[in-house]
């Protein structure tokens, strides 16, 4: 209730004021955001919806000026609120695209021009009333012109709801409720003498029929079009009117059986509804296609979290149409669970000021013209915000003020010029309400809504944030491992093999030597990951390796994990180049390891491929018979024929001891099950054995990864996790390596080839140093395919020379 | 740095919206304490009017006093020159109002005749018809 009419306005200048200020901060962030997302500052995109503030501030002078002419006792708090929601809705539209944000702009120049017209026109609001029919039928002869001449400007193909020219599109179906609006109101408070009295049942229907065919006439024109979401607005409309002119409780029951009616009817007749609907009850059956939309808004909801990524800096892009059906879920996601809760405030102190100004008013007609325009305000948010959050079905209605589109701002515009007026003309003290049921049920029903809606918006942004998250069909996650620097991966001398370049806004991955892709794998946002590049993800993408405060506070300050950990591998690039330059053009494997120390110095495949063509050869890679995604080393199995009792001469069982579970091998690589046929084995599992007889018969666990250079401490080695293991006896190594040294008893060597059931043949070369050898142990183990017996042994001996060399 | 400055915008920006949320809602809190204080009986203003030729003055703690010929009227005057509802005084917006309810013979504030409500002082002239009242006493 106000005071007096001093007190009124400095209300009405503080909380613009306060909007001012909230508004221009929305715009500061956005400029903000521009460049901690990477761009360049001094970028005209940066300021450009800096002119939308202005635009906006200038508006809101004016109006709050045309207002305080023309009805300076009006309600306080509607000016601010409209401001404020549309001044929010404006900057997100900047953030998404400029374009709408130039044409929300414009717009709002349009509608508060039209606004300042209305306040300066009679505020009896006489010609209103007056005139219902020709309002009604005009508007109706508007949204019957769009079945002949309607376009859609952004597809053709769509439903065609809109009339216009020349980059102007209006779309009727919105004046249409303002026009049902003042038409159902004019009627009623003018039978409102003979509605409220005793009245039988077929005198009670005579005195409705009007309006209710009017009613019935623009919904089913609105079905005709598929525009649902506006038939059921409709629909809403029409039913709060009508129960608020009998204050008849059966006019509720009517409506809720319509309802239901309705949606049976259109679940049956149209593919639209069904598809809604379905979407409605389980969108996750089918989150690809019809229930796409509906998911990305909960996953954009779910990003959003408590606090929100901040404006500019979430991915609203990701859910179809963020600038009109969507934008809650935009909004949401970028300011948060906090922001939301404070949007959905705003919208539930609007109802409830169109509610009372509607019990204060004295006239009949005002006091249900207000109520249409809280049930055109509060049904219509909660009917899309409701939609957004899987609340209700969703309809392609607009959030009043905030989504972008002309002919919606126009007209909630319009309707809140009208609520200035009645509320100016209003008594200040409350006069004679007959029956406050109906206001206090209305109220009830709305503010329950913004509670649920503002409930289930927790549930999706807190309780089931994690779930969401991790769904395969968020894109986030993707675009995040292109946006947060990937840890690099050294060899050995810190020598880099993977990198990430930054190229423009985003990273790219390179590998510097192409002939380690088969080991290190790629990390692609089309074909995912593999390799250590996959194993070692976790570190790599920086979601270890960080304090959890860390990680929550760099969330908090971009919105994606922190930059990656460096990884630091076993391998010896040198020595891993000589091997390969020897394997080439051959198809095989070979891997070098410390015996010592259980480290991988060298492993190599062919033939091997190269991640960074992966999209340009991806076909033909996949097709080549020689599998050059197959890593020889660790995921060939091969027979080792009569070899096997040199390594394993207590029979196959010991292979049991191979274990080669060490930390951070890759998948498969560090997999140390038995092979289902135990004779086959792979290179790895036999130079693990080799590295044993190397090393007097201890065997350690093969180490692929030396050392994670984590924040604070540096480069910190990684420990193996199983024990030594003693394999073989030293008199047993003694009598195995009889005869396979060579004269100084430095080194020992076999080969063997094995022929398959197929006819292929598989030539294995294994050596290692002996006693006599006094620096560091090695065992290598060589397999070729295809090769005999000779040229396998050339190799390996090449490649045992190189290795002495580099360990040396 | 910009990051920094960034997370403070945003907090900011959420401080803002819920000053603007909690002020409003703080002023409407204070309208209904005010409105329901003014609705109490102990809180009702009062006023006295001495009507002419009555030894006591009339005391009334009500919102709206009719003052007319006719029975319902809370000051019923029953002079030929009184219409049947005659004025209204109301207390509004912390001040007592005297309007014209369209009598036949008028209704005069300090001698001038009424057209649109004006506010009362202690010691105002009112005149209904012939019938002079005098404001004694106004809360």
């Amino acid at each position: 209730m106000r005071t007096d009419r001093g007190d009124s306005v400095q209300r009405e200048r503080f909380l613009l004021l306060l909007a001012t200020g909230i508004i221009l901060l929305f715009n500061l962030a956005l400029s903000l955001s521009i460049e901690v997302r990477g761009g360049t500052g001094g970028d005209f995109r940066t300021w450009q919806h800096g002119a939308g503030f202005i635009l906006w501030t200038v508006c809101s002078v004016f109006v709050h000026r045309a207002a305080q002419r023309s009805v300076p006792e009006r309600d306080p708090y509607l000016l601010p609120l409209a401001f404020l929601l549309i001044g929010w809705g404006m900057t997100t539209l900047w953030r998404l695209s400029p374009y709408y944000g130039q044409r929300q702009s414009l717009w709002l120049a349009i509608s508060s021009f039209v606004l300042i017209v209305l306040l300066n026109a009679p505020t009896d609001l006489s010609y209103l009333r007056r005139y219902k029919y020709l309002w009604l039928s005009g508007g109706l002869l508007l949204v019957f012109a769009t079945l002949i001449f309607g376009t859609n400007p952004i597809d053709a193909r769509l439903p065609r709801l809109w009339l216009g020219c020349c980059g102007i599109y209006l779309q009727p179906s919105e004046p249409m409720k303002l026009f049902l609006i003042v038409y159902l109101a004019a009627y009623l408070a003018g039978s409102q003498r003979f509605l409220q009295r005793q009245l039988n049942s077929r005198q009670f229907l005579a005195l409705l029929a009007p309006s209710g065919v009017m009613s019935v006439l623009a919904m089913g024109l609105l079905i005709v079009q598929r525009d649902l979401g506006t038939a059921s607005i409709f629909f809403f409309l029409s039913t709060v009117l009508f129960y608020f002119a009998t204050e008849r409780r059966s006019i509720l029951l009517f409506g809720g059986i319509g309802i239901l009616l309705g949606l049976g009817v259109g679940y049956a007749l149209f593919d639209v509804v069904r598809w809604r609907v379905d979407a409605w009850i389980n969108p996750y059956l089918d989150p690809t296609h019809r229930s796409y939309q509906i998911v990305q808004s909960l996953i954009a909801i779910a990003n959003g979290g408590l606090f929100g990524r901040g404006l500019g800096m979430g991915y609203p892009e990701q859910v179809p149409v963020p600038h009109s059906d969507f934008i809650y879920a935009a909004l949401a996601e970028e300011s948060g669970l906090f922001g939301s809760l404070a949007l959905l405030g705003c919208l539930a102190l609007l109802s409830s000021r169109a509610i009372l100004i509607a019990m204060r008013t004295q006239d009949y007609f005002h006091r249900l013209l207000s109520i249409g325009i809280a049930a055109y305000f509060g049904g219509q948010s909660l009917l899309i915000i409701g939609g957004n959050l899987r609340l209700l079905p969703l309809t392609g209605v607009t959030l009043p003020f905030v989504s972008y589109g002309g002919s919606s701002l126009l007209v909630s515009w319009f309707m809140l010029g009208l609520l200035l007026i009645i509320s100016h003309s209003a008594q200040p003290q409350p006069g004679i309400l007959p029956n406050p049921k109906p206001y206090r049920l209305f109220g009830a029903v709305l503010l329950l809504g913004y509670f649920g809606v503002a409930l289930t918006n927790g549930w999706f942004a807190l309780y089931r944030a994690p779930t969401l998250l991790a769904r395969t069909d968020n894109a986030r996650r993707y675009i995040y491992a292109q946006r947060v620097q990937r840890g690099t991966i050294f060899d050995r001398q810190l020598r880099p093999l993977v990198v990430s370049e930054r190229v423009g806004l985003s990273y790219q991955r390179k590998i510097l030597y192409p002939l380690l892709s088969p080991l290190i794998g790629y990390s692609h946002p089309v074909f995912g990951q593999s390799g250590l590049e996959r194993s070692l993800d976790e570190w790599l993408s920086g979601e270890r390796g960080y304090r959890t405060s860390m990680i929550l506070w760099q969330r908090l300050l971009t919105g994606t994990p922190p930059p990656g950990i460096d990884v630091r591998l076993t391998l010896d690039l040198e020595l891993q180049k000589e091997v390969d330059r020897n394997l080439q053009g051959r198809v095989g494997a070979a891997v070098v390891v410390d015996a010592a120390a259980g480290k991988i110095l060298a492993l190599a495949s062919q033939p091997a491929y190269d991640s960074n063509q992966l999209s340009q050869q991806i076909e033909s890679l996949l097709q080549d018979p020689n599998a050059p995604f197959m890593n020889r080393a660790f995921q060939g199995r091969y027979s080792l024929g009569r070899l096997s009792g040199f390594l394993f001469p207590k029979g196959t069982s010991a292979l049991k001891f191979v274990e080669l579970r060490a930390l951070a091998l890759p998948d498969g690589l560090g997999d140390g099950s038995l092979p289902e046929n135990e004779n086959f084995v792979t290179p790895l599992q036999a130079v693990c054995a080799a590295a044993a007889l190397a090393n007097g018969g201890t065997r350690l666990p093969l180490q692929l990864v030396d050392a994670l250079s984590l924040p604070n401490s540096g480069w910190v080695t990684v420990q193996a996790q199983s024990l030594p293991r003693p394999i073989y006896q030293a008199d047993e190594i003694t009598s195995l390596l009889e005869g396979k040294t060579d004269f100084e008893g430095l080194t020992w060597r076999v080969s063997g080839s094995v022929v398959s059931e197929g006819g292929k043949l598989t030539t294995w070369y294994i050596a290692g140093t002996a006693q006599g050898w006094e620096g560091k142990p090695l065992a290598m183990v060589v397999v070729l395919e295809g090769e005999d017996e000779g040229s396998a042994r050339a190799i390996g001996e090449s490649i045992l020379q190189a290795a002495l060399l580099a360990v040396e | 740095m910009s990051e920094i400055l960034f997370l403070v915008v945003r907090m900011l920006i959420a401080v803002g919206l819920y000053v603007f949320l909690g002020w409003a809602f703080w002023t409407i809190y204070q309208d209904l304490v005010f409105q329901s204080r003014s609705l109490t009986p102990s809180a009702l203003p009062k006023i006295a009017l001495s009507i002419e030729g009555e030894a006591t003055p009339r005391s009334f703690q009500q919102l709206e006093i009719l003052i007319g010929r006719e029975v319902g009227c809370d000051l019923r005057l029953t002079d030929s020159t009184v219409s049947g509802r005659h004025a209204r005084i109301r207390f509004r917006q912390e001040q007592w109002w005297l309007e014209d309810l369209n009598s036949t013979n008028g209704t005069f504030l300090n001698q001038t005749r009424l057209t649109e409500p004006m506010v009362l002082t202690g010691g105002d002239q009112i005149r209904c018809g012939q019938v002079q009242i005098e404001v004694a006493n106004l809360s």
